[in-house]
Order: structure tokens, then sequence, then C-alpha cells
């Protein structure tokens, strides 16, 4: 039942991740996004995390896809682009090889090390009820300074934007670079 | 689900984690001004709105009083969060280094806004969050807190290099530079990933006590290389550099200044923590890769600077290639040279920092009378601005390694510690820095000939008016340089007794 | 620690820069009061330096380190603030600020083109700090930093004020120095980690240079090698030598030959070789056979030149070749005579030099074939510049004999002790062929002078025509054509300083003989070359016990 969950779970991840790349139209490569994401909550289940499966199903599928499929209905892209335009030539052949390398030495690595490495990542035996407690623990007393630090990293990303996206006061004098 | 997720059985209090608010003071101060500069950006009126660099700039020097009283009051190192957020005498020196390169970089904008017509209020938010964001890389032990201290730093920097908005290159170089940011933080995080997974702790000392010389996990040595790759993004090492030369002809002049000087040092002692703490055992690792890429990086830097017509191109591939001999002790670090090349690295950036900000304060000084960025324009700098025309060439010698400049004492930090390993392998990136040296002459030499020997271009020999707060940042840039080169003492006191 | 009047070695060597400090004050316009500045600075620091001379130990005090500093500097890297002055580095310490104030006086009437008094005064004040520092350093990295103290100031004297090829040749000066300089602090480093990471002092590396394993000390022994014979320069490395001789002011020159190629010879004696005695042994040869074909090539290249600029540079490349051979036979005999040498010919050529700038000064030329019976119409310039031939040809009972007859007899009998010694074959067939290099000296000297001074004045010494064979008498505008000449010279005539008034619109007025501040300049180095020629010892004396003490760890070598 693990394995079929397993290899379930992973096709969508990595279906939806194949999809996202090649999908010429921006629409569909978002809801392949959201394929790739559920995905990965499917594997947060299997694993017991289930808080976690919760957040990635609401923010990241519910809330970032949709927000990204406004801006994208929003700016009218919604005609498929020409991607097609090469400007080293070679660049996606390189690129496939240079991936598939990358995914080979990952995969060799994983499987030469399946010996070595002892189950240690979740070490301590933590009930699936305790989930949520734990991660509350662990977010406020060993990473309280960078969880409270994100939130001014938000308070950037909002400022950034507002400042992008505002008309400037009146336009800048021509400076030559 | 909600209800088992909620169904609480009987457990341990809560006990909140114990925060030296001592320890934590200059970042606090920091995020303070942030806030005063946001708050005050929204009720100064336009014709007001200089004040804001002045709070920005009394503020950076603000954060800096805790530093000097932590540096006196003789405890060794303060830690908290278990390790993760770690204040001792070598973070206090990076910190110093960071917070004094931004009060020059604020003292080099303000002209260069208020004659430009942009945005001060978020400029200067964005440019502390960016030095808070270093700031805290300093005392980062911790996988997490690494990440989001890189972000920190990072994030405000993708915007202030796209500044001007209406500029094609600078949305060019903003936008080149946010997505191979963001491409090497993926790279970085899947290496971090694979270091907690072998290891089970995203403290970079527990990482360190796990990962051992010959019995490391081939998922631990590819997480070592991956995480590397990252930051060697951050610190423009080839082959990860081509972004740098775009963006930072593409920015702001002073955001590039900022971008080449504190970004690329924070790159460097992000490196610094996360080799010297979590890898100590991993030298056969990172070594020949660090090695290879300062081999590479001050060459290939130097190779292309030497073909460049415009001076902030040239000086994006000077940076590039000074990031190579930065890299140089590095790649020794671990063995018994560790210390040297610590001290080496941290007088560099140090000395760098003072240098290539001095040197940007001369581009933006003469640019505003040239409105030109080519080599050319520097034509006869010297006959009518003697003293720029000095300072330039100060800086450039700097930078190239000649006595009794700067420089030279980091060229020599750097050199001493790969000869101390004492191996070939040192001897033979040594022997490479010291061509690499003379080559680099040729584009600063370039640049002093400019200056000294050629004909002003225009004829236009009217002086050039500097305003205060460029002169400001020159003497400090000059003394520091000067100073550091006749009294090496008063930076190698500091970096010397760092350990980590 | 102030003992024994040691502050005395600190003032002369930075007072210069407080001389730049005052000038930094002063317009550039106050063009007499900045020369005067400088004059008085120089002026003082000779002084200083002479007081240093009347303090110095003379007899068996002088092999000792006197007036020695020794105070922390850079403790983090264990360098420390080491000066003192033997019997080899006070004839070299004098002579630089000797040179550099005679140059200044010199430079009062004779600022090169494009002008700018003040900062051409400035830099020749940094050379003569840098200079006299490396001859009094005693610590390796203070060594190194006095010994790049003085590129920048050249590179700027030359690339500014030089001749027209000047940016060339300045470039190729700098990359040539600096790559040396880069190999030779990597070398540095490499001694001081093989003799247990100590100290710089020289002192100490004496003391412990057994500690290095030969084979190791032969590659360090080569790093230093190439610093320092690029700046001599031997043969290969001399390519950058005629260039930035024929292109740098007058000034430039002279301080240049006279002081900066001493900086590489004295290295080798200082540092090279008493701090690995054992790959000096192992290098000799190479050195000498390297000397040796300097001379020959340095004296063929002479022959070969048409310009008198250039072949004063040859005639440097083959004298220093002459300094190099005493050094590699690494005898008593052969350093002294080095050492000799290195004062001779800074003081002959560095009167050549200021003979050939005051020729083109009046001429506006220095090819030779133009000239030719200069002794004719400047009777008294052709003369000292006859003197000068000859002393520089090695003519006994001048001061160039010296350097150059003990060099090639020391070649005789090379280093020997019990354990070690240098091929007697080798060295006897380099002597022979050096002695065939004073011949050709002698051939190229006179035939120089011949060609310059005697027979009729040429149409251009007579005034009759200018240096481009204009005739002068042809129009009432000639004098002005010659001036506009003399700006076109400089490229498109927008040149970063205000054009001087050196472009003199009648030829005739100018050619006066030797004028006063020409007087006051030379005659110090005639007076020292005519004393040291005939009175030897007077510096032998000196230098003897000091040589002796540097070569004492090559005695000491066992040949393990």
């Amino acid at each position: 039942m693990q394995l079929i969950v397993f290899i379930v779970a992973t096709l969508m991840v990595l279906v939806g991740a194949v999809g996202v790349i090649v999908r010429k139209h921006p629409v569909h490569a978002a809801l392949s996004l959201i394929l790739t994401l559920f995905g990965i909550a499917v594997h947060f289940v299997a694993l017991e995390a289930n808080f976690l499966a919760a957040v990635q199903v609401i923010v990241y599928a519910g809330a970032i896809v949709v927000l990204f499929l406004f801006v994208i209905m929003l700016l009218g892209v919604d005609a498929s682009e020409d991607l097609r335009t090469d400007p080293i030539t070679a660049q996606r052949p390189l690129g496939a090889i240079v991936a598939v390398a990358i995914l080979a030495l990952v995969g060799t690595s994983i499987i030469v090390s399946r010996g070595i490495l002892k189950v240690t990542a979740a070490g301590k035996a933590v009930k699936a009820a305790n989930n949520l407690r734990d991660l509350a623990r662990s977010i406020f007393s060993d990473y309280v300074f960078a969880f409270e630090l994100t939130s001014v990293l938000l308070v950037i990303a909002v400022v950034g934007t507002v400042l992008l996206a505002r008309k400037l006061p009146k336009p800048e004098p021509a400076v030559k670079s | 689900m909600l209800s088992t997720l909620l169904a609480s059985d009987v457990v341990a209090p809560f006990s909140s984690p114990k925060i030296d608010y001592h320890a934590l003071a200059p970042e606090l101060v920091l995020a303070g001004v942030i806030v005063a500069v946001l708050l005050a950006d929204l009720f100064l009126e336009e014709s007001k709105k200089w004040v804001l660099s002045t709070i920005a700039g009394f503020g950076l020097l603000a954060a800096f009083i805790p530093i000097v009283t932590l540096a006196v009051s003789g405890h060794r190192a303060r830690s908290m969060f278990g390790g993760a957020y770690v204040v001792d005498t070598y973070s206090l020196l990076v910190k110093g280094i960071f917070l004094l390169a931004g009060y020059v970089v604020v003292l080099l904008s303000q002209n260069y806004l208020e004659e430009g017509d942009y945005y001060q209020g978020e400029y200067y938010f964005l440019l502390l969050s960016s030095i808070l964001g270093m700031v805290m890389m300093g005392s980062s032990r911790d996988l997490v807190t690494i990440f989001v201290s890189l972000e920190f730093l990072s994030i405000p920097a993708y915007m202030l290099a796209a500044w001007r908005k209406r500029d094609l290159k600078s949305n060019e170089a903003g936008t080149k530079y946010y997505l191979l940011g963001v491409f090497a933080s993926a790279v970085m995080l899947y290496g971090m990933s694979l270091l907690y997974g072998d290891t089970g702790t995203t403290i970079l000392k527990g990482i360190g006590a796990k990962l051992q010389n010959g019995s490391m996990s081939p998922v631990a040595v590819l997480g070592i290389v991956f995480v590397i790759i990252g930051f060697a993004f951050k610190v423009s090492a080839v082959p990860f550099h081509n972004w740098a030369p775009d963006t930072y002809q593409g920015a702001p002049t002073p955001i590039t200044a900022f971008l080449s000087v504190a970004s690329k040092a924070a790159g460097f002692v992000a490196l610094i923590n996360l080799i010297y703490v979590a890898f100590p055992h991993g030298g056969d690792v990172f070594q020949p890769m660090i090695g290879v890429m300062a081999a590479s990086t001050m060459t290939l830097g130097n190779v292309m600077a030497l073909r460049q017509t415009n001076i902030v191109r040239m000086l994006a591939y000077s940076s590039i290639s000074q990031g190579g001999f930065i890299l140089m002790p590095l790649a020794v670090a671990g063995g018994k040279s560790s210390g040297n090349a610590l001290t080496a690295i941290v007088t560099y950036l140090a000395v760098y920092a003072a240098t290539n900000l001095g040197l940007f304060a001369v581009i933006i000084a003469v640019s505003r009378k040239t409105r030109s960025g080519e080599v050319s324009s520097w034509g006869g700098l010297f006959s009518y601005a003697p003293l720029l025309g000095v300072l330039a060439t100060a800086f450039l010698a700097s930078l190239a390694g000649i006595p009794p400049l700067g420089g030279w004492v980091a060229k020599f930090g750097a050199f001493r510690a790969v000869i101390t390993s004492g191996t070939n392998w040192g001897y033979a990136l040594a022997i490479v820095g010291a061509v690499n040296s003379v080559i680099a002459f040729g584009y600063y030499g370039s640049l002093m000939r400019e200056i000294w020997m050629k004909p002003v271009p225009d004829g236009d020999t009217a002086p050039i008016r500097t305003p205060s707060s460029l002169n400001a940042a020159l003497m400090i840039c000059g003394g520091a340089t000067l100073a550091l080169g006749v009294v090496p003492g008063i930076i190698l006191r500091f970096s010397d007794i760092i350990k980590l | 620690m102030l003992t024994d009047h040691n502050w005395i070695l600190t003032v002369g060597v930075f007072l210069p820069l407080a001389g730049v400090l005052i000038m930094l004050f002063i317009p550039k316009e106050e063009e007499s009061l900045n020369k005067a500045i400088a004059i008085i600075t120089a002026a003082v620091t000779l002084a200083v330096g002479i007081a240093t001379m009347a303090w110095f130990k003379y007899g068996s005090d002088s092999s000792k380190l006197q007036f020695h500093v020794d105070v922390a500097w850079i403790p983090a890297i264990k360098s420390r603030y080491i000066i003192g002055l033997d019997g080899v580095s006070m004839p070299l310490y004098i002579l630089s600020m000797v040179i550099t104030l005679l140059v200044m006086i010199y430079s009062w009437d004779h600022i090169p083109e494009p002008g700018n008094a003040k900062a051409f005064m400035i830099l020749m004040l940094i050379l003569q700090t840098g200079m006299a520092g490396t001859f009094v350093a005693q610590d390796l990295i203070l060594f190194f930093v006095f010994f790049e103290v003085v590129l920048l100031p050249m590179y700027f004297m030359i690339g500014v004020w030089g001749g027209e090829q000047r940016q060339y040749a300045s470039l190729k000066f700098f990359l040539y120095t600096m790559f040396g300089s880069a190999l030779m602090l990597v070398a540095f480093l490499a001694l001081f980690f093989q003799t247990g990471a100590q100290s710089f002092s020289l002192e100490y590396l004496y003391a412990h240079s057994s500690m290095i394993s030969t084979n190791v000390a032969v590659w360090i022994f080569a790093g230093m090698f190439v610093g320092f014979a690029v700046k001599v320069p031997m043969f290969p490395f001399h390519t950058w030598l005629p260039d930035a001789h024929t292109q740098a002011p007058t000034q430039g020159s002279v301080i240049l030959a006279a002081i900066l190629l001493k900086l590489g010879t004295y290295g080798f004696i200082r540092i090279a070789i008493p701090t690995l005695p054992q790959a000096a042994v192992k290098w000799a040869p190479v050195i000498g056979v390297l000397a040796v074909i300097g001379i020959i090539y340095g004296a063929l290249g002479c022959l070969a030149q048409t310009d008198m600029k250039r072949l004063i540079a040859f005639s440097s490349v083959a004298h220093m070749g002459f300094v190099m051979l005493g050094i590699s036979t690494l005898t008593q005999f052969g350093i002294n005579a080095a050492v000799y040498g290195m004062v001779a010919h800074g003081l002959i050529t560095g009167m050549l030099f200021f003979l050939a700038g005051s020729i083109k000064n009046r001429y506006h030329t220095l090819e030779i074939a133009k000239m030719g019976g200069i002794l004719k119409r400047i009777p008294r310039l052709g003369w000292i510049l006859g003197m000068c031939a000859m002393a520089s040809l090695g003519l006994p009972g001048l001061a160039g004999f010296w350097g150059e007859f003990p060099a090639i007899l020391s070649a005789y009998s090379p280093f020997h002790n019990d354990y070690v010694h240098l091929s007697q074959p080798l060295f006897r067939t380099l002597m022979v062929i050096a002695a065939i290099g004073t011949v050709l000296a002698a051939g190229y000297l006179l035939w120089m002078f011949q060609r310059v001074a005697f027979g009729e004045a040429s149409p251009l010494i007579a005034g009759d025509v200018d240096a481009d064979g204009n005739d002068l008498h042809a129009g009432a505008h000639a004098g002005d054509h010659a001036g506009d000449h003399l700006v076109g010279e400089r490229g498109h005539g927008a040149v970063p300083f205000s054009v001087g008034a050196a472009g003199n619109a009648d030829p005739h007025a100018e050619v006066h003989d030797v004028g006063i501040f020409e007087w006051i300049a030379w005659t110090p180095l005639l007076i020292g070359i005519v004393v040291l020629g005939a009175y030897p010892d007077l510096m032998f004396k000196v230098l003897n016990g000091s040589v002796t003490k540097l070569l004492a760890p090559v005695q000491a070598l066992t040949g393990k």
C-alpha cells in the first residue's frame, strides 16, 4: 500500500514538474504546478505529517497558484509564448545533458549511500498527534529568531512590490550609463 | 482530522528560549531604524526627504555602538537558540565591517538619490534591510538562519538593482540578479536538505561533528558541493559569475558599490561559517573545488577586465577577480593554515571594502561631471581634479596590491595562508595568484594612465564639485586604505584573534 | 631604544615625506616655492645623511648594523620595523640622497614637458623615501614595502613626463617589475615558513638558513632571483630597460640608473645570498653565465644604437653584468667589487644621463649621426662627456675601473671552501669573455664620444638646421616652426598640464654651455668619480667588514 501511494504521489510530482516546463500556455503550466504541489502533500500525509500536508494544500495549491492564475489573467498573457529563441547555440541540448548528468550524480550517490545512511533525521519517534505541537515548539524556541525575521522579510517584499508597481513622481533625468 | 491535531495529552510546559538582548542589540537597533525610516517616509514632505538619509546614516552608526560594547565586554562567545546564533569576536568583526561599509554606501547614495528624483524612503528601507541581513549572516550558525539571512540580504538587493525603473539596463540588472539568485538559492536549499537528511540537524556545529573525513556518505558530499555552489553564485565565482557584469553595470552606482563590496562579503562570511563550523573535516571535498574556482575566478576575471571599456564593467570583472583572491585562502582552510586563512579572508574583506567603496565614490564624483561611464571619460582627470585623481590612483594601487596602500596587506595575507599550508597545491595557487596580480595591473594601470597621461577628452577642465557627503565617503575610504597599508596592525590585531 | 642616535635613520628615510606634506598645501601655480621646498627637503635629508656618516663607526665596527632600531610593526604577521645601516648599505643610502638632491637642483630649470613641478617634485621625494628605506630595511616585509613604494612614482615619472612612447615604456617597466616582485613576495613567504615561521628579520633568517633543504632552497632562490634580476636588470629580463631609459625624462633616467637598478643587486647581496647560501652556490654558475651574456649583449647592443640615450641604457645592461659577475663568484673580493661597481655606475651613468638630457635640451635630438663637433660649440659639456665616457669604460684612475677590474679578477678564483666549490674552469672562461666585454665597452664609448664630440661642428650643432633637418636660415618663421614642432611632439597638443615654456623659439639663443644649475648638480658627481677613482680604499674599507659578514653563511656551508 505504502509503495503504491509513494509511486502515485511521485508520478504526480514529476508529471506536474515536467508539465510546468513543457506546457507553452502559462495557465496550463500553472495548473501543472498544482499537480506537483498536490503530490508533495500526498507525500506529507504518507509520512504522517498531517499538518504540513494541510498547509501545503491550503497555502501553495490554494493561495499561491490561484494568485499566479490571477496575475496571468490580469496581465492577459493567455496566448502561448514563443519560446523557441535560443540566445546561445546548443543551449538546450547542453542544458539537457547537464540535467541528466546531475540526475545521474544524485541518483548514484543516493544509491551508494543507502547502506551508510542511518535513519537519524526523524530520529525521535514523533506521534502523529503531536505533529503540530512539536512544530510549534521548534518554531518558537530554536528557530524563533529566523521565524520572526521572516515576518520582516514579508514587509520587505510588500514594500518592494509597491515600489515596482508605483508610478514614478516625475520622469527621471536621462542618465547615461 | 482536526480533532486529532488539536487533541493534546499533558506535556511539559513551554519554556521560552533565553534571549541575550545585549548580543542582539546591533540587530535590534537596525530593525528599529528600519521601521523609523519607513514611518518617517510616510509623514515627511517631499522636500524634507533628505532627513531619511540622515536617519539611515546615524542608525548604522548607532548599531555600531553595541558592537563596541560587546567587544569590550570581554565575554567569550555568546550562543543563543541552541547554537543557531552565535555572537563572538569573529561575528563582531564582520558585523563592524558591514555596518561601516553600509554607512559609506549611505553617504554615496545621498546626492545620487536627491538629484535623481528617486524614492528615498524605500531606498533606505531596502538598503538597511539588506545590511541587517548581512549583520545576521555574521552570527548565523544554523542552516535555517543562514538561509533566512541570505534571503534577507538578497531580496532587497534584487529590488535595489532594478531601481532605475525606466532604464532598460537597470531592469536587466535586477531581473538577471533575481533569476540567478533564486536559482542559486534553490541549489543551495537542495544541498542543505541533503545535509540535514544525512546528519539530522541544522546546527552547523552538529553537522561538523557528524561529517568526518573518510566516512562521509556521498549524499553529504553532494550536499557540501551544492551548498558551496549556491554561495559561489553570491560571491560571483567562476563559472557562476555571469550575472555580475550586467547587474553591476545596470544598477545605480551606489548599489553597484554595495553589491560588489557588502553583498559579496556577506557571501564570503556565509562560506566561512559553513566551511569552518560545518565542514571542518570536509577538506577533501571542498579544497580542490574552491582551489580550482579561485584560480579560474581570478584568471578569467582579470582577462575579461582587460577588454572592458566601461569603468563600472571593468570594476565588475575586477571585483570578480578580487573574489578569486579572497577564495584562495579558503581553498586551504581545514588544514594547518586554517587560522591564517581566516585572518587572511577577513583582512581582505576589510581592505577590499575600504578600497572598492572609495573607488566607486570617485566614479560617482567624476560621472557627476562627465555623465559617462567610459574609461576614456577619465582622461586627464589629474589635471582638473588633482585630489580625485590622486585618490583614484591610490585606490587602484591598493587594488593592485602595491605598498604602502592597504591592498598589499590583503594580498600578503592570502599568499601567507596558502603558503603555510605547505602543500604543492598551495604553492601552485600562490604562483597563479602572483601572476594574476601582475595581469591585474594591466587594467588598473590603464585607468591610471587615463587619469595622469591622457588629454581631457572634451577639453572641459572645469573642476569637479563634490557634495559634502561624497567628500566624507572619500575621506573615510582614503584614510582607511592608507592606514590599513601603513599600520596593518589596526585590522590584523582583530582578525588575528578570531577563531571559529 | 634611543641610543647611538638611532633615530637618525628613521628621520633620514621619512623626512622627504614631511616635505611632501608641506607641498600638498601649496598651490601648484607657485612653481618656484614648490621647487624650493623640495630642494630644501632633499638638502636637509642629505644633511641628515651626512650626520649619519659622521656618527657611523668605521673600522672594525663597520660590519655591525649601526643605528639599529627594532620595534613592533605588524605583530600579527611577525614582521617588525627593523632598520640598520652597515658598510654595504651606507654608501648606497648616501648615494640615493645625493642623487635625489642633485636631480632636484637640476630640475630647477629643467622641468620636462608637460610641467607641473609640484607633482614632479613630490614624486621624486616619495621615490627618495622608498629608495633610502630599501637600503636600511632589515626585515623582509619592510624591505618589500619600500621596494614597491618606488614603483608607482617611477611609473608616473616615465608615463607623464616621458618621451613619445612614454605610456608603452612606463607600462612595460611596471609590469616587468611587478611580475618580479610578486614572485619575490611568494619566495619571501616560503623562506619565512621554511625557517619555522618565527620572524622576517634578516638576522634571524641568516642564522637559520641551514634549516632549509637544498632542493627547496633552490626553488625559493628562483623566486627571489626573478624578482631581483628584473630590477637589475639581467639578461633575459632586461628588455624593459632600454625603453624605460629612453622614454623617461632626464631626471627619471638618472634616478633609475643611479639608484633603482641597485635595488636588485643590493637584494642579491643583502637577502638572496646570505639567507639561502646553499641555493646561492647552485645558482652562482647560472648567474655568472647570464651576467656575462649581459655584458656581451649589452656591448653589442650599444654598438647598434643610433640614439645616445639608448646607447647609455644598453651600457647599463653591460655594467650591471659586471656587478652581477662579481656577485656570482660569492667571494669577498667579488662582492666588494660589485658594491663598488654599483656606486661607481650610479655616479657615472647618472652623469651620462644628465649629459644626454642636457644635449637633448639644447638640440632636441639624441641622434648620434646628427651630432658632431660639440667640443667646438659647447666645449665644457663636451669635455665632461669625455671624462664620463672614460670613467664608464673603466679607465684606471676613475671610479669605473674599481668596479669593473676587480669584478673580472674575482672570477679567476670563485668561491670554494673545504666542502663546496664553484667550477673554476667555468668562471675562468667567464673571466676571459668579460674581459673582451671591457674592450667592446671601450670601443662603443670611444666611438660614441668621437662621433659626438670631435670633428667639425655638424649643421645641427652649429645651429644651421633644427632636429628635423629644416634649414633655420631659410625663412623668418623658422624659429616658430621649431617651437611648433616641440609642442606637436607631445601628441595633439592637448596635454593634461599647462604647456611649459620649453618650446623655445630661437635655437641659437638656447645653445649655451654648461649652466649654473647644471654646474651645481654635476660637480659633486664629477668629484665623486675622481675621488673614488683615485682613492678606492676610501670605500673598500667601509665595505669589506660587512661583505665578510654577509658572506659568513656561505663560508659556513658544509655541502650537506
